[in-house]
Parts: structure tokens; C-alpha cells; sequence
């Protein structure tokens, strides 16, 4: 008995996952039948030794373009649901998530920031973009810590904390774009979020931050249900309460980081996704990360998707769809918060 | 569409002809019958913001708002009176040292400073700064052109409204002789030599439509949009991008190594050939007395073999 949501809910999600993976990856901005489309997937899988190569345009579009694509919006979606299920935890705030709370911000500031000098590291290479997003995003999360913490943490003040921070870092993105003269043309990218033109080593980052992240969530998902009960509970009930929340934290905020450094700010999903599923299966942890993470997923696909599809061949800005949907849920949320 | 648009070409063509049987550009202007200095002020016109504005006298100290009216003005010998420019202008050089009134911000209050008895503006500024002037009784012309004959338009107005009709007259003149050698030579390419062209004018792939200043350019050059159904400044999907498959790509932001490198567009014919050009994004963006410049500059990257060799 004590198993079986798990099943359910992991089974049911996995499969929905799968079948959403296969659907997003066959619906396009051009019309390519989804025989070609997994032809050149198989082709790739078994490098071309069951099936034989396609021609390249068609190979390019859907290996290099499209799956990298779809791959990269499901582990952004898990990744920032994933974030934003430990901040609303640690935090106990149902309206934190790293783009309220500015660590999207401070992350996409430390990002732009190394971009704008045009830091460059040999043995760092492609995870220096990253790293810098990671520093912004602590950055940020200290700020907002220390902002809001005077004798304990309250809702308004982490959220107005939260507002203060990200618009500073938001203004110090906008002055670092408005400087350079030609090198960081991707206001909308920065602002707005895009998922176009990510390759497969974008995937990589993501994944691996995922992994790392997801990892900790699950050895203390047990220490995250007893922190729901407060702090001070928490830890006459035996839980790290410091080491426990700065380690969830610091890897909140990697996960946010590592999703800013390859997307832009994507906003709601960290704070949209953990309520559904909060909502469909409960308030318990062990079952609640793998759940967000693979709803985070499942609903970044679909975004991406409508994104992608809705007036071809143009893109719509991601953060338009998910704000669209983010936005009346979280005005529904902050009403029933006042009452 | 396109058999309209031969059509007015070749009328144009026709008409340039006819109103000058020279085709020497320094001898075209002469003809026009407008004399130097020969308009009477207070003047009234309708600029391209559709604006009724009244100029009493000759403007001596002119503001402009935007670069493109400033090369316009450049272009019309008004070089002692423009006052201010924007942070933005950087052509010509004297533009340098003149005070600066903002950028795509205007500071009003520095506009008024110049006690200016003209300022160009474009409506791209926002209607705020264009009202917020207006209150101050200063005469604004608003210069638009979002296609080739608007402006040839903007140079006519600039010119009437600072007494140098003839001297637009001459400018223009000499534009659309340039404008006819560009035709002279692409009409001899036949249709299906022409490349397509990919235009990206943003690193998210954000491109130039059909019905753009740009887009024109790109025609008038001899090049088919690829985006040519598109309308304004459309951001475009990648798989479509490669599915159009185009044979040049114009960049007006630089980076070609960036595209060239660029992950799964190594099927499309441009990138495989690395015919891959940076355009500048002066020439072609700026709706002023350069954008000839700007087409001529398209055509060479297009067909070096027969524009290049001008040079």
C-alpha cells in the first residue's frame, strides 16, 4: 500500500513522459511525416546500421534542430519545477520559485556578465557560462536572504525581497545589453527565454545539473517532508536544519542556474508545476520530486511545442506560453492566499 | 506579384529615361525644374506621419532625432545647420562633434536647449517625444520610409521644408541612377540563377520580411527572400531555416564564423558553399540617401563575378 502511489503516479507520468517525448518530437514547424521523422531517430541510434541515413536537410532539421530541441525543454521543465518544489519547501512559501524569488535574474546577470567581458577559461569551457550563471544565482539568493530575514522568514517580505532583487538584476542585464555594442544582441533571449538554436551539449549541461540536483532532492526528500512542519519541529525531530537547508538551497539555485545559463528566464514553471502536483498526489516529498520533475518536463515539452507550431513558421517567445498559463494561476493563487 | 513589380520597374525605368536622356548621375539633377532657394515660407506640408506641419521661416538650426534624416541632411548640404544629433549617428563623421540630444531616448529638454526651429523625427521615437515637442511649438517632420519610394519621399520632404528642393532634387535623381545601373545589371540574371537569401538580422533568427525596406533592397539586389512571405521582423523557426535551404546568407549583426559553425545547418547550401556575408547594418537599415550603398553592397556579396569587378 505504501508503494503504490509511487507506481501509479511514477508509471503513469513515465508513460505519459514517453508518449508526450514521441509526440513532440513528430509534431514540427514544417511538415515532416513522423515515418521520416523516426527513421532519421533510429538511424542515429543504431548509427545507421538498421536504418540507413536520410538526406542530410532532414537529418539536420530533426537530429540536430528538432531532438535536441524537445530533449532540452523537457530537462529545463523538470529542472526548474524541480527548483522551484525546494524553494517553496525550504522556504515554506507557496510563491517562491527562482524567478519570483530573482535568482533567474542574478543568474542570467552572471551569465551575461561573462559574456560581456568575454571571459574565457581553457578548462572550463563550455560550463564557464554556467558557473558564472550559478555565482549570479547565489549572489542573488544570499541578497534575497538577507533582505527578508529579520526574525524569521515572513511571505511578504521574501516576496517583496524577491521582487527587489530580481528587478535590480534584470536592470543589470538590461545596462550590460544596452553597453555592448554588438555582442549580446538576445535581449528577448535574456528577458524572455528561447529554447531556438540549442545543440546537444546545451543538453548535457541541463541533464547533468538535473542529475545532480535530483540526486539530493531524493536523499532528503524524507528531511524535506519534516521541514514542511517548521524549522524548529524539524529539528527536534533530528534533521541538519542549517546544512540540510543551505545544501537544498545552493542546489535550488545550480539547478535554476544551469537552466537560465542555457535558456534565458523561462518563468512559472518552478512555481506553477509543484502546485499541480502538490494538488494531484499530495504533500509527500519521496513522491512529490520525481513526480514535479517529470510534470515540469511533460509541461515545457508541450509549451515548446505550441510554441514552435502555433504560427509557423514564425517562434513565439516561450515565455509567452508559459506565462500565459503561469500568470491566472498565479493570480488564483495569490487571491486564495489573502483570504 | 513579382510580374507587378517588373512592371513598375520598368515604368520607373521608362520614366527615369524619358525625364533625363543623360545617364551620367552629376548631369541628371539639372533638369529639375525647381530653382535654388525658390521656396516661399510659411510652408505648409504633410509629412509621412500624415502631419500637417507649418514651417514660418527657412530653418537655421535643425535637430535631428534620427540617423537616417541626419544623412539625409548630410546629403543635402545642410551641414552648417544641423545643430544636435543623436548618440546614435556616426555618419558622417562631422556628426562627431556635434552635441548629442539622446539616443532611441530623446531627452526633450536637450532638444529645446538647441533652440531648434526644425526637428526630424521618425516614429519609431514613440508618439510621446513627438507630442511632448509639438507643446513647445517647435515644427517637427516626421521622415518614415518603410519602402524605396518613401524614401525618395523623406529626401523630397527635407529638402522642401529646408529650401533645398533642388538639391533633393539632384540627390534623388542621383540615387535613381544608381538605382537603374543595380537594374541594369540584375535584369540580364535570369530567374533561376538567383540565389535564395536567408537575412538575419538577429542571432535567434529573427529575419527581414517581404514587405521591409530591407526586403526591397534584397530584391531590388537581385536576391529571392526566402522570407519573402513573411511580413515585418518575424522571428523564424531553425527547421524552417533549413528546409528553405538557402543559398546566401545576409547577417547585418556580424558574427559570420558563429553561423558558419552553427550546429545542423551544415546541409544548407550557403553554409556548405560558406557564402556567408556580413552587410553593414548602416547601409541597410538606415532608410537615408545610402541605402543605394546598401543594395549595391547586397548585389556584390551576391554576384561578385559581375558587381565586385566595378569596384
Amino acid at each position: 500500500m505504501k508503494v503504490s502511489p509511487l507506481w501509479l503516479w511514477g508509471g503513469g507520468g513515465l508513460l505519459f513522459f514517453v508518449v508526450s517525448l514521441i509526440a513532440t518530437i513528430s509534431i514540427g514547424s514544417i511538415n515532416l511525416s513522423w515515418i521520416d521523422v523516426w527513421h532519421v531517430i533510429g538511424s542515429h541510434l543504431t548509427q545507421g546500421r538498421m536504418f540507413p541515413y536520410l538526406d542530410p536537410a532532414t537529418d539536420a532539421i530533426v537530429w540536430q534542430i528538432r531532438a535536441p530541441r524537445v530533449l532540452l525543454s523537457a530537462g529545463v521543465g523538470a529542472v526548474l519545477a524541480l527548483s522551484g518544489l525546494i524553494f517553496q519547501t525550504i522556504l515554506r512559501n507557496p510563491l517562491a520559485d527562482p524567478y519570483i524569488l530573482g535568482v533567474s535574474s542574478g543568474a542570467a546577470a552572471g551569465a551575461v556578465c561573462s559574456l560581456y567581458w568575454g571571459w574565457t577559461s581553457l578548462w572550463l569551457g563550455i560550463w564557464l557560462t554556467p558557473i558564472c550563471a550559478m555565482i549570479g544565482a547565489v549572489i542573488a539568493l544570499s541578497l534575497v536572504w538577507f533582505l527578508a530575514r529579520t526574525s524569521g522568514i515572513s511571505h511578504e517580505r521574501l516576496i517583496l525581497a524577491g521582487v527587489i532583487v530580481q528587478s535590480f538584476f534584470g536592470a543589470l542585464v538590461s545596462l550590460a545589453i544596452a553597453l555592448a555594442d554588438d555582442q549580446l544582441h538576445r535581449i528577448m533571449f535574456w528577458l524572455l527565454g528561447s529554447l531556438q538554436l540549442r545543440e546537444w551539449t546545451h543538453v548535457e549541461v541541463v541533464f547533468v545539473a538535473w542529475c545532480i540536483g535530483f540526486l539530493l532532492a531524493v536523499l532528503l526528500s524524507q528531511e524535506l517532508n519534516l521541514l514542511t512542519l517548521g524549522e524548529r519541529m524539524a529539528s527536534h525531530l533530528g534533521v541538519y536544519v542549517r546544512q540540510v537547508r543551505f545544501l537544498l538551497l545552493t542546489s535550488a539555485s545550480m539547478l535554476a542556474a544551469a537552466a537560465v545559463s542555457v535558456t534565458g528566464t523561462i518563468g512559472f514553471i518552478g512555481l506553477v508545476v509543484p502546485h499541480i502536483i502538490r494538488q494531484l498526489i499530495g504533500h509527500d516529498h519521496r513522491l512529490l520530486v520525481p513526480i514535479t520533475s517529470l510534470g515540469g518536463a511533460i509541461f515545457l515539452m508541450w509549451a515548446d511545442c505550441l510554441a514552435r507550431t502555433v504560427i509557423t513558421p514564425r517562434e513565439l517567445p516561450i515565455g509567452v506560453i508559459t506565462a500565459f498559463v503561469g500568470a491566472p494561476f498565479f493570480a488564483f493563487l495569490l487571491s486564495r492566499n489573502t483570504r | 506579384m513579382r510580374r507587378v513589380s517588373v512592371f513598375l520597374l520598368t515604368l520607373l525605368l521608362i520614366v527615369g529615361l524619358v525625364g533625363c536622356s543623360s545617364t551620367n548621375p552629376r548631369d541628371i539633377g539639372l533638369n529639375s525644374p525647381r530653382k535654388p532657394g525658390a521656396i516661399h515660407y510659411p510652408l505648409k506640408l504633410t509629412d509621412q506621419a500624415g502631419r500637417h506641419v507649418t514651417i514660418p521661416r527657412e530653418p537655421q538650426r535643425i535637430v535631428s532625432l534620427i540617423p537616417s534624416a541626419t544623412e539625409i541632411a548630410f546629403a543635402l548640404h545642410l551641414d552648417k545647420r544641423v545643430v544636435a544629433v543623436t548618440n546614435n549617428d556616426h555618419y558622417p563623421a562631422q556628426v562627431k562633434n556635434l552635441p548629442k540630444v539622446g539616443d532611441m531616448k530623446i531627452d526633450v529638454e536637450k532638444v529645446l536647449a538647441q533652440k531648434p526651429d526644425l526637428v526630424l523625427a521618425s516614429s519609431l521615437l514613440g508618439q510621446d517625444v513627438i507630442n511632448q515637442l509639438q507643446k513647445y511649438r517647435v515644427p517637427i517632420l516626421v521622415v518614415d520610409a518603410k519602402n524605396l519610394r518613401d524614401v525618395y519621399r523623406s529626401i523630397d520632404l527635407v529638402g522642401q521644408a529646408t529650401n533645398r528642393a533642388r538639391e533633393s532634387d539632384h540627390l534623388i535623381a542621383q540615387m535613381e541612377a544608381k538605382q537603374r545601373a543595380i537594374y541594369r545589371q540584375v535584369i540580364q540574371i535570369p530567374k533561376q540563377k538567383r540565389p535564395k537569401v536567408w537575412i538575419e538580422v538577429g542571432p535567434e533568427l529573427f529575419t527581414a520580411g517581404g514587405n521591409t525596406l530591407l526586403g526591397q533592397m534584397l530584391q531590388l539586389a537581385g536576391g529571392i527572400n526566402v522570407a519573402q512571405k513573411e511580413k515585418g521582423w518575424p522571428q523564424i523557426s531553425a527547421e524552417q531555416v533549413i528546409r528553405w535551404n538557402p543559398d546566401v546568407i545576409l547577417t547585418t549583426y556580424g558574427q559570420v564564423d558563429t553561423i558558419l559553425k552553427r550546429k545542423g545547418f551544415s546541409s544548407v547550401h550557403a553554409i556548405q558553399k560558406k557564402r556567408v556575408y556580413a552587410v553593414d547594418p548602416d547601409r541597410t537599415s538606415r532608410p537615408g540617401p545610402r541605402i543605394m550603398d546598401g543594395i549595391e553592397e547586397i548585389a556584390t556579396a551576391l554576384y561578385p563575378e559581375r558587381f565586385g569587378a566595378q569596384r
